[in-house]
């Protein structure tokens, strides 16, 4: 009977501990969202991907992430441009679950992770990775996370976090307003030229055969690729 | 007892199960089938152009040496015809956009244009195309020339039977086991009966795999080694395979069944040929292929009926993945003469290697012995002894 129960609370004892997890005593509650992705192409080029994904792990926690590709190459006649242009509006509203909770943080992090590929001619970058919370009319919290760019034949992995930035908050209304570009350009070339890529997302967003067989980032994990932005309310 | 089961159990059962921390496998960047050309296209507006179509264009280059014991020619050994001598026997081009065999149910078409360029096009241009180079050297064939051994459009039905492939154009005759493509055999030189037997057919040819075990193939051609023109002559071709899915052994029977009368009027040949291979795997590294064949033809000026048989064997080891070994021993039968000019029984051993060093360059080094017993054949020698050795490149 003794071995029984010992297996029985071995059995339940996990699920009783998670089923426990205590609620946070302040929270997040999504509202309207208004945001869309432009995509613009030109002469031999590739745009994919286009997501805005907008997430709530836990109460007091949003992730945003924006993934994109594109894509432009040496087009014999005509110069060649391709970008994606991420624009989203979010509100939300925070609330003090807990009617001892007086005051509570609010963190905003982001971070961009991605390749940039460019051969003789083309150029690739990424920029207008900005994540801005208002209250009202007020900003209340700034992130921009550095823009890249490569040409002339240089490649680069891109991997960078900006803050996270902290301020105190009252229950209210919230907003966010974020933005994000992948662009790839190339002048028009009558000789066979490989693409120029800004690849800020998980396969299959960007086909294998619109980049170099020889590329220089072959094997890499893209599970985390994008802009991605992490906001989290606390406890003061 | 019990109960330390079910603690045991129950702590198993209890376990929340954990992610996974294994990285995604990322999309190969190209499938494998592609060589430098297309490869250097790739993310290139050519490049897309022709994957959007579902076109390749490829090939490979053959150069070769061959030592020998005759001073000017190997003859009636074929190809590397050239004693002591180099060659360029292939500047293989092929453009094509092949069918889609598996993975749909809706019809494809496609097409194949293959082109060689070097000295190999001697022996496999066919009458009624391009023969002023078979002449042009007063009155001997230009070393080096062109062929375009293969162009045909294909159709592929995925859904009758287990798939009907159809042909309309020029493409190589279906039986033997050595091929005009150079990559495809597994020794540098050429067996008698692959040199002196037809290489190719112009016409309709359909395929259709009945089981994924049974194989056969018709097709009506214009003869055997003909364009279209005068000569020309209504010839069936057809061939039945069986090879069952991971079995050990395979058997391929084909029959070119033309008017079987040598056409003096354009001295053009009409044999009838019967051919078959058997192949068998002892094991993952050790292969036996026997090729047999039998061709004959009536009306054949001073002779009345020629007839001619091979059988030729070769066993392959595979010492590594990238180095096999290869022996040939092979018998060609030409009592008139007919096929090589030199009437005889013909033997050859052939051993060589086929290494790969890379995916895209293979070497052929190669021991070979050929013998008449009847017709001193070679440089007036019953004899003739060649170390030869070849260097594909595909690209």
């Amino acid at each position: 009977m003794k071995y029984f129960l010992i297996s029985l609370l071995a059995l339940v004892g996990p699920r009783l501990a998670v089923a426990q997890t205590p609620v946070p005593p302040v929270s997040i509650t999504l509202g309207s969202r208004h945001g869309h992705v432009t995509p613009s192409r030109q002469g031999f080029t590739h745009t994919g991907g286009g997501n805005i994904d907008v997430a709530q792990p836990t109460p007091d926690t949003v992730i945003v992430t924006m993934t994109g590709v594109a894509v432009a190459g040496g087009h014999p006649v005509k110069n060649s441009v391709a970008a994606l242009h991420f624009d989203l509006d979010q509100c939300f509203e925070i609330k003090f679950d807990d009617p001892k909770l007086k005051r509570a943080r609010l963190s905003l992090e982001a971070r961009v992770i991605g390749l940039l590929r460019s051969h003789s001619k083309g150029t690739a970058e990424e920029g207008s990775s900005r994540a801005t919370i208002f209250c009202g009319p007020v900003q209340l919290l700034t992130l921009c996370a550095p823009q890249h760019a490569v040409s002339c034949g240089e490649n680069r992995s891109v991997n960078c976090m900006e803050g996270p930035v902290v301020a105190p908050v009252a229950p209210g209304s919230y907003a966010l307003h974020e933005t994000f570009v992948v662009q790839a350009s190339h002048p028009r070339s009558l000789l066979p030229c490989k693409a120029a890529s800004s690849e800020f997302a998980s396969d299959p967003a960007l086909d294998p055969l619109w980049i170099s067989y020889w590329e220089p980032f072959h094997g890499a994990a893209k599970k985390d690729f994008g802009f991605r932005v992490i906001i989290k309310v606390l406890p003061d | 007892m019990f109960s330390c089961l079910c603690v045991c159990t129950s702590l198993l059962l209890a376990q929340t199960p954990a992610e996974p921390d294994v990285p995604p496998v990322t999309a190969p960047a190209t499938a494998t089938n592609r060589w430098l050309l297309m490869e250097s296209l790739q993310g290139t507006w050519y490049g897309d152009i022709l994957d959007s179509q579902r076109m390749q264009v490829s090939g490979w280059t053959e150069a070769s040496f061959t030592a020998s014991t005759d001073r000017h020619t190997n003859y009636p050994q074929g190809f590397n015809d050239r004693a002591n001598d180099f060659l360029l026997q292939q500047n293989w081009i092929r453009f094509d956009q092949p069918v889609v065999a598996s993975g749909s149910t809706e019809p494809s078409f496609g097409f194949r244009s293959d082109w060689i360029v070097g000295s190999d096009y001697r022996y496999t241009l066919p009458r009624g195309l391009w023969n002023g180079q078979l002449t042009a050297n007063n009155g001997q064939p230009n070393l080096y020339g062109v062929d375009p051994v293969q162009f045909y459009a294909e159709a592929y039905f995925p859904t009758i039977m287990r798939g009907l492939d159809i042909k309309i154009g020029r493409f190589v005759a279906l039986y033997g086991v050595e091929q005009i493509s150079a990559p495809d055999n597994v020794l540098f030189s050429h067996s008698f009966d692959d040199v002196f037997d037809p290489f190719t057919h112009t016409g309709l040819l359909a395929t259709l795999q009945l089981t994924d075990t049974w194989t056969i193939q018709a097709g009506l051609v214009t003869g055997s080694d003909i364009f279209v023109g005068p000569g020309s002559n209504p010839t069936f071709t057809g061939s039945v395979k069986w090879a069952p899915p991971g079995g050990r052994d395979s058997i391929l029977f084909c029959v070119i069944l033309g008017s079987g009368r040598f056409d003096q009027e354009h001295d053009f040949n009409n044999p009838q040929f019967f051919d078959l291979v058997y192949t068998h795997k002892f094991n993952p590294r050790l292969n036996y292929t026997f090729e047999g064949s039998f061709g004959f033809m009536n009306n054949v000026p001073e002779i009345g009926t020629a007839y001619w048989g091979a059988g030729v064997s070769y066993l392959t080891y595979d010492f590594t993945p990238r180095t096999s070994g290869t022996i040939r021993l092979g018998l060609f039968d030409d009592p008139q003469g007919e096929r090589t000019g030199f009437p005889g029984l013909y033997t050859q051993l052939t051993t060589g290697l086929n290494i790969r060093p890379r995916r895209d360059i293979t070497i052929r080094p190669e021991l070979r012995w050929n013998n008449n017993n009847e017709t001193a054949a070679f440089e007036n020698r019953h004899n003739l002894f060649t170390a030869a050795c070849d260097v594909i490149f595909r690209w």
